[in-house]
């Protein structure tokens, strides 16, 4: 079954390109591009979202407001406040930070997150659909 | 295109299209056992090893091809997990990754390398879409720079397997028309 260049579902992407390079394996200049304005977008939430003053932090479930704590008015003792949903995650507050100390969700990705300061910097917990945020980011003050 | 050249075509078509999408589900499998979230610490964080036989089939298939890898992908990978919540996230970050593929293949003006890294990137702006309509709370935005730097990195990895299995196949004579 021998067939002419240009018949088979095979071609569809491929017809116009050189022989040498038919599925476009080497760089060209937009990718480079490409890299650049992925790179810029992503710096461009970072300084958006973070930074500022503010440490109120705020607990939600579901969109729905649980709790708000100052940071900086946990001092000694840690502040623990915990979230029944359909798994049960605790969060924890100490020496201006929080972070989720212990959670009954697989995959335990909330808790390895680690623990937030600055404005702006939010925890998520994606099975129990909690959310630990700091509230003041620059996109917070610009809302208001 | 000639009609009767895509019937003869079909069932070797539909073999390889079988074979692609028993390899993804392998490879989103075994990416599992590669801790990357060590790396980087980041809830779900992953390499997208099966978005290298995305990539594959839209390169060497044809958009259609890499859509029904996917899809079906997707479906079974939900299934055998057991976790329906699954299949939203991939399907959403699936489907905007190869709507940007295909787009970007467009342009002359990018390689494999930079289809593939918008595909990473698109997939991760899918998967934040779906995980804001889960929480209700756009808290989970804040991941999108970090995970738009990794898609960078996995994109362009994804990229190097992809390319290296398309100049192999296509030095065997398996993609070869002839």
């Amino acid at each position: 079954m021998r067939k002419k260049r240009g018949e088979s579902p095979y071609d569809d992407y491929s017809r116009d390109e050189s022989l040498s390079d038919m599925y476009r394996r080497k760089p060209r200049w937009g990718d480079y591009v490409t890299v650049a304005i992925i790179g810029l977008a992503a710096a461009v939430i970072v300084l958006l979202l973070v930074g500022g003053t503010g440490d109120t932090v705020v607990i939600t479930h579901i969109g729905e407001t649980l709790e708000r704590v100052d940071l900086s008015v946990v001092s000694g003792e840690p502040y623990t406040y915990t979230v029944h949903g359909v798994y049960t995650t605790v969060v924890t507050i100490e020496n201006g930070e929080a972070y989720i100390s212990q959670s009954t969700c697989p995959g335990q990705d909330c808790v390895h997150a680690g623990a937030i300061s600055k404005a702006g910097e939010s925890i998520v917990c994606l099975p129990n659909q909690v959310s630990v945020s700091i509230e003041g980011g620059y996109l917070d003050v610009l809302s208001k | 295109m000639n009609k009767q050249g895509s019937v003869l075509r079909r069932p070797r078509t539909l073999a390889i299209c079988a074979c692609l999408t028993a390899l993804a589900l392998a490879l989103s499998y075994c990416e599992r056992f590669i801790p990357v979230g060590a790396l980087i610490p980041l809830p779900g964080i992953k390499l997208g090893l099966a978005n290298i036989v995305t990539l594959f089939a839209l390169f060497a298939l044809g958009r259609r091809y890499a859509l029904a890898v996917m899809l079906t992908r997707c479906l079974l990978s939900a299934i055998f997990s057991g976790q329906p919540m699954a299949l939203l996230f991939s399907v959403c970050g699936g489907l905007l990754s190869l709507l940007t593929m295909s787009l970007a293949m467009r342009s002359r003006h990018l390689s494999i390398y930079g289809v593939s890294i918008l595909g990473a990137a698109a997939h991760n702006v899918g998967q934040i879409a779906a995980a804001m309509l889960v929480m209700h709370s756009t808290a989970v935005f804040y991941y999108l720079s970090t995970l738009l730097f990794a898609a960078i990195i996995t994109g362009a990895l994804t990229a190097l397997a992809a390319s290296g299995v398309l100049r192999a196949l296509d030095k065997s004579g398996l993609l070869r028309r002839k």
